[in-house]
C-alpha cells in the first residue's frame, strides 16, 4: 500500500517535470556544485568509518604518527586475534550476547507486537480503545523514570547481572512496532480475509496465513529497527549488568576503553564490530529504514 | 486481564446473545503487549514517584525523606546536579537547532532526481544506525590533539588546532559536533520526507511568478515543511535532554566537569553512590521539565505550524 503511494507521487511529481524541459532544468553548474557539495559531506560521514577500518589493521605504534596514515603499513590482523584471545576482555563473548539477545528480541518482538497489532486493526472488543490509548500513552514515559523501580524489583527476583532486563521487556513492551504494524494492517483491504471467515477460518488463522505474509515489509522494518535498538542500547547493559562475561558490545567497548593496557587499534577492531552488523543490516534494507522513520518518526 | 475485561460487559454480551468469547479473543491478541507495556513501562513509573520522597540504597527498605531531595536540588545542595543541568541546557541550545539547519540543507541537497543522488542519501544516513558508543570512540580518537585527524586537517589550512577533549570549551564543541553528526541524517530523513509533500505546481506557478530561490524556498517550501521541523524539534529537545552514552565514552564529563550531563549524574547518583531517592526525584523533574517544554513548544506552534 505504501508502495502504491509513493509510486503514484513520484509520477505526479515527475509529470509535470518532463513538460518544461529547458527552463526548469538545474544548470549543469548548478548540478556539478551539488555533486561537489554531496561528495564532501559524504566524506565526512564515511571518513570516520573509514578511519575506524584503517586503525583496526594498524600496529599501535602506527597509529601515532603525525601526520596520520589512511592506509595501514603493515597490514596486520592481531587486533581482531587479540579482541577474541585476550584473558581480560572476552570480546567474543560480547559478540555472542549482543547477536542472541538481539535476534531473541527481534523474533519475540515481531511475534508480540503483529499479534497485538492484529487485535488492535482487525477485531472490535471492550476495552480496546483504552488499551491503544494506554499504549500511546506510554510512549511519552522516558527509561529514566522506570529505571530505578525496575532495577530494585530485578535485584530481588535476581535478575540483576541476567539477560533478562535486556531481553524480556524489549519484547513485550513496544509501542512503537504494535503502532506500525497496527497502521500497515489497517490499509490492507479486508476482501482479503471476508472470504476466509466465511469459509470459517478463525482469526488466528487469517492473521498466521494471510496478514502476515502480507506484511512482509512493514515486519522486516519493525525487525531492522529492533535489531538495531537492541544492538546499540549501551544504558541498560551497563544499568544492569556487572559481569564483564555477560557485557555485551557497547558496555565491552566502554569498559575496554577504560583499561590502561587498551591499545588504540584495538580499541578501533572492537568498535568495528559494534558497527558492522548494523551497517550492513542497514545497507542490505535501506529502504525499510527510510520507510520506517517517515512512516512513524521514531528511530 | 483478560477474564476481567470480558466479564466487565456480561449484560451487553447476554442481551446480543453472544458469548464472551469476541472479548476473550480480542484480549488474547492484545494480552501479551498491552500487560507487558503495563508491567515495564507503566506501573513503574508510580514508585519512582515514592522513592523520589525516600533516602534509598535501592536494597534495604526507603526512608521516608519528605521533600528533602527536591530541596536539595533547588537548593543548590548538590553542585554537580546544577553543573549538569546547566551542561544539558547548554548543549541542548546549540544541539537541537544546529542538527536541524544540517538535517535542512542536507536535505534541499538530496531532494532531486539527479543520478546517484540516493547513494548519497545512503551515506549521509550511515551515523544514525551507529551505536553512539562506538561513534564517540571513533571521534575521540578524530579530536585527539597530537594525532588526530581533525588537528592534521586544520594544520594543512595553517591552523594549529585546539587540545580539543582537553579544554573546558572546546571539548562540549567537540561533543556537539559529534552528536550533530551522529544525528543530522535522522533529521535529513524526515525533512526530506516532508519536502517530497510539497506540490510541484506551486514550485512551478511561483516560478512563472518571478519568485527567486530564496522566496521560493521562505513562502513555498518553509510552510509545508513546519509539521516535520516541529517534530524535530520536540523529538530533538527530549533526545538532547538524554544525551549520555557519546559523552560517557569521549569526555567522562570532563576535563572536570566541563561536559557532565543530566542523565550522567542520574545515573553516576543512583548506581554508583546508590542514592536512588535523589536519583528518583532527578528522574521526575526531568520527565516534568521536558514535559513542560514540550508544552510551551507545543503552544508557540500554533503560531508557526501550517498543517495542510
Amino acid at each position: 500500500m505504501i508502495d502504491t503511494v509513493t509510486a503514484t507521487t513520484t509520477e505526479r511529481r515527475s509529470a509535470p517535470r518532463r513538460k518544461r524541459i529547458p527552463t526548469n532544468r538545474e544548470s549543469r553548474w548548478f548540478t556539478t556544485f551539488i555533486y561537489v557539495v554531496c561528495i564532501i559531506i559524504a566524506c565526512t560521514t564515511v571518513g570516520p568509518f573509514i578511519w575506524m577500518l584503517s586503525t583496526s589493521f594498524k600496529i599501535p605504534s602506527e597509529a601515532v604518527t603525525f601526520p596520520p596514515h589512511w592506509i595501514p603499513h603493515p597490514w596486520v590482523t592481531s587486533n581482531y586475534t587479540y579482541l577474541f584471545n585476550n584473558d581480560i576482555l572476552p570480546f567474543g563473548k560480547f559478540f555472542i550476547n549482543s547477536a542472541y539477545i538481539a535476534v531473541l528480541v527481534v523474533i519475540g518482538r515481531l511475534f508480540v507486537c503483529s499479534l497485538g497489532a492484529y487485535g488492535f486493526a482487525r477485531l472490535s472488543f471492550p476495552g480496546r480503545n483504552a488499551a491503544f490509548g494506554l499504549l500511546l500513552a506510554s510512549l511519552m514515559i522516558p527509561d529514566m523514570l522506570t529505571v530505578i523501580p525496575l532495577y530494585s524489583v530485578y535485584t530481588k527476583l535476581h535478575l540483576i547481572n541476567t539477560h533478562f532486563p535486556l531481553i524480556v521487556p524489549p519484547i513485550v513492551a513496544n509501542t512503537f512496532g504494535t503502532f506500525l504494524l497496527r497502521q500497515f494492517f489497517m490499509g490492507i483491504p479486508k476482501e482479503f480475509e471476508e472470504a476466509a471467515l466465511l469459509d470459517g477460518a478463525s482469526h488466528l488463522r487469517i492473521f498466521l496465513t494471510i496478514m502476515l505474509p502480507l506484511s512482509k515489509p512493514a515486519l522486516a522494518t519493525v525487525a531492522v529497527f529492533t535489531f538495531m535498538n537492541s544492538w546499540n542500547d549501551f544504558f541498560n547493559p551497563l544499568v544492569y549488568l556487572s559481569d564483564v562475561n555477560k557485557f555485551t558490545l557497547p558496555a565491552g567497548l566502554a569498559f575496554f576503553q577504560g583499561e590502561s593496557a587498551t591499545q588504540y587499534t584495538q580499541l578501533m577492531a572492537g568498535t568495528m564490530l559494534a558497527v558492522i552488523p548494523t551497517l550492513v543490516l542497514f545497507l542490505a534494507a535501506q529502504r525499510y529504514f527510510i520507510r520506517g522513520i517517515s512512516m512513524s518518526g521514531l528511530k | 486481564m483478560a477474564v476481567t475485561a470480558a466479564r466487565a460487559r456480561p449484560a451487553a454480551q447476554r442481551r446480543k446473545k453472544k458469548s464472551a468469547w469476541p472479548a476473550v479473543r480480542g484480549w488474547l491478541f492484545i494480552g501479551p503487549v498491552v500487560i507487558g507495556t503495563l508491567l515495564f513501562n507503566v506501573l513503574p513509573m508510580i514508585p519512582t514517584l515514592y522513592t523520589s520522597l525516600t533516602n534509598w540504597d535501592g536494597i534495604s527498605s526507603p526512608q521516608w525523606a519528605g521533600f528533602a531531595n527536591y530541596s536539595r536540588i533547588f537548593s543548590g545542595g548538590d553542585p554537580e546536579f546544577m553543573k549538569s543541568l546547566i551542561n544539558t541546557i547548554i548543549y541542548a541550545v546549540v544541539y537541537v537547532p544546529v542538527g536541524i539547519a544540517v538535517g535542512l540543507v542536507l536535505a534541499l541537497l538530496v531532494n532531486r532526481k539527479a543520478r546517484g543522488i540516493v547513494l548519497f542519501r545512503a551515506l549521509f544516513f550511515m551515523p544514525v544506525v551507529t551505536s553512539l558508543v562506538a561513534i564517540g570512540m571513533v571521534w575521540r580518537w578524530i579530536f585527539d590533539d597530537q594525532y588526530g585527524v581533525l588537528n592534521w586537517l586544520l594544520s594543512l589550512v595553517g591552523i594549529t588546532g585546539p587540545h580539543w577533549l582537553g579544554e573546558p570549551v572546546s571539548a562540549m564543541i567537540a561533543v556537539m559536533i559529534t552528536g550533530v553528526w551522529a544525528i543530522m541524517g535522522y533529521n535529513m530523513v524526515i525533512l526530506l520526507a516532508g519536502l517530497q509533500s510539497v506540490p510541484a505546481e506551486l514550485l512551478d506557478s511561483a516560478k512563472v511568478d518571478g519568485a527567486g530561490a530564496l522566496n521560493r524556498f521562505r513562502h513555498v517550501m518553509l510552510p509545508v515543511l513546519t509539521p516535520a521541523l516541529f517534530f524535530l524539534l520536540i523529538m530533538s529537545t527530549i533526545g538532547s535532554f538524554q544525551v549520555f552514552g557519546l559523552i560517557f565514552v569521549m569526555t567522562s564529563g570532563g576535563p572536570g566537569d566541563s561536559t557532565y550531563v543530566y542523565i550522567y549524574e542520574l545515573w553516576y547518583q543512583s548506581f554508583q553512590l546508590r542514592k536512588m531517592g535523589f536519583g528518583s526525584a532527578m528522574a521526575v523533574l526531568l520527565f516534568l521539565v521536558l514535559g513542560v517544554i514540550t508544552w510551551i513548544q507545543w503552544r508557540l506552534s500554533k503560531r508557526w505550524v501550517f498543517y495542510q
